[in-house]
């Protein structure tokens, strides 16, 4: 670029009115041309700051810092795997209890016939006894309050061993 | 120097596309190789927000990090590298948002200027225009910084600097024309000695 017209496309410059390869090439005069330089200085002396150089960084330090930075998303994986491991035993406590108390409510004397729970609940084809039972670790009881062929299936964990529906 | 020096307008090649496949399917060494590339440029250009290397580094760290975890949301019709910098970018916004009310850096030291026929800011090394640049950035918003680092210094165009701030094109050119308005009056109330005619023409009237 032609030092004229360096000068001339300052106000375009600084209105960000240049395309992309007059743009670029207004920045390349302006690094190697120090009259025009100063003179686009005078215009907006915030130009200087086209000038700005800052070293690259070691590539030892940057390997460290990549290094650093896997290493954390690795914790961070870990972490959330055992924060959603205590979220799922949360929610499977939060079943057992109300499987308990539906249970309670139907089987043990509430009086509350499942079909009748709520009436966004499909209703549950009561049997003589639950169609299922499983015994799990640590005295946990799955009982299946349905026919097999039934779609609309409920199950009820009970956590106490002593308690039989 | 003022030369394209930003990776991040280099075009995605076949290469990049298939280390982003492989680094989606969890090849840690692909997601290294993919973001090794970028990491000095995003740090320059965070620690020139920040104004200190070393936070600069750490919140290249969270980018990775965040880069990583959030792969899968990766839209491949960017280029990776404008990605990578919208989340270092908007990191660097944040830590600087936080330490808003700390108080702004003291101006330490004179500069080093090399005695020759040349004007004062002909003589100033560029290393010592990036101190400048660094102190007096710390007093623009941390949006301004942004936009005025990644177009005016890094030299990226405004179209690019609107899509790594995740704004319009007439935001980044407000963002720049108010940048350069608060770093020029500092820059002629601190250093003067830098701006070449104007103090003759500050003079003359």
């Amino acid at each position: 670029m032609q030092c004229e017209r360096f000068l001339e496309n300052i106000p375009l410059y600084l209105e960000d009115r240049l395309d992309g390869a007059e743009r670029a090439e207004w920045r390349r005069h302006f690094g190697s041309c120090a009259a025009c330089r100063d003179t686009a200085m005078a215009h907006d002396p915030s130009l200087l700051f086209l000038r700005a150089e800052a070293p690259p960084p070691a590539e030892r330090e940057v390997e460290r810092h990549l290094a650093a930075a896997l290493s954390r998303a690795r914790a961070e994986r870990i972490e959330r795997r055992v924060r959603s491991g205590r979220v799922r035993r949360w929610a499977a406590a939060a079943v057992i209890v109300l499987g308990c108390g539906l249970a309670g409510l139907t089987f043990l004397g509430g009086g509350v016939d499942p079909g009748e729970v709520s009436s966004g609940t499909p209703a549950i084809a009561r049997t003589e006894r639950p169609a299922v039972e499983v015994e799990m670790d640590g005295g946990v009881t799955v009982y299946q309050f349905a026919e097999m062929d039934d779609a609309t299936t409920t199950v009820a964990f009970v956590v106490n061993p002593e308690m039989r529906l | 120097m003022v030369t394209a020096r930003l990776e991040v307008v280099s075009t995605m090649g076949d290469d990049e596309q298939a280390l982003v496949r492989s680094a989606r399917a969890g090849d840690e060494d692909a997601f290294a190789a993919l973001v090794r590339r970028y990491m000095g440029g995003l740090h320059r250009v965070v620690a020139r927000m920040l104004g200190d290397d070393e936070e600069a580094w750490d919140v290249v760290q969270m980018a990775l990090v965040r880069a990583w975890q959030k792969l899968d949301r990766y839209d491949s019709r960017w280029r990776f590298s404008t990605w990578l910098y919208r989340i270092g970018t908007n990191l660097a916004i944040d830590v600087a948002r936080a330490r808003a009310s700390r108080e702004r850096a003291h101006e330490a030291g004179g500069l080093r200027v090399v005695a020759s026929q040349e004007t004062p800011a002909q003589r100033l090394e560029a290393s010592e225009v990036e101190r400048v640049l660094r102190r007096l950035a710390l007093g623009l918003s941390p949006q301004q910084r942004a936009a005025f680092i990644l177009r005016e210094v890094e030299g990226l165009d405004t179209a690019e600097v609107a899509r790594v701030m995740g704004c319009s094109a007439a935001t980044v050119r407000n963002h720049i024309f108010h940048a350069r308005k608060a770093l020029r009056s500092e820059l002629l109330r601190r250093y003067p000695e830098l701006a070449p005619g104007r103090q003759e023409a500050d003079h003359a009237v």
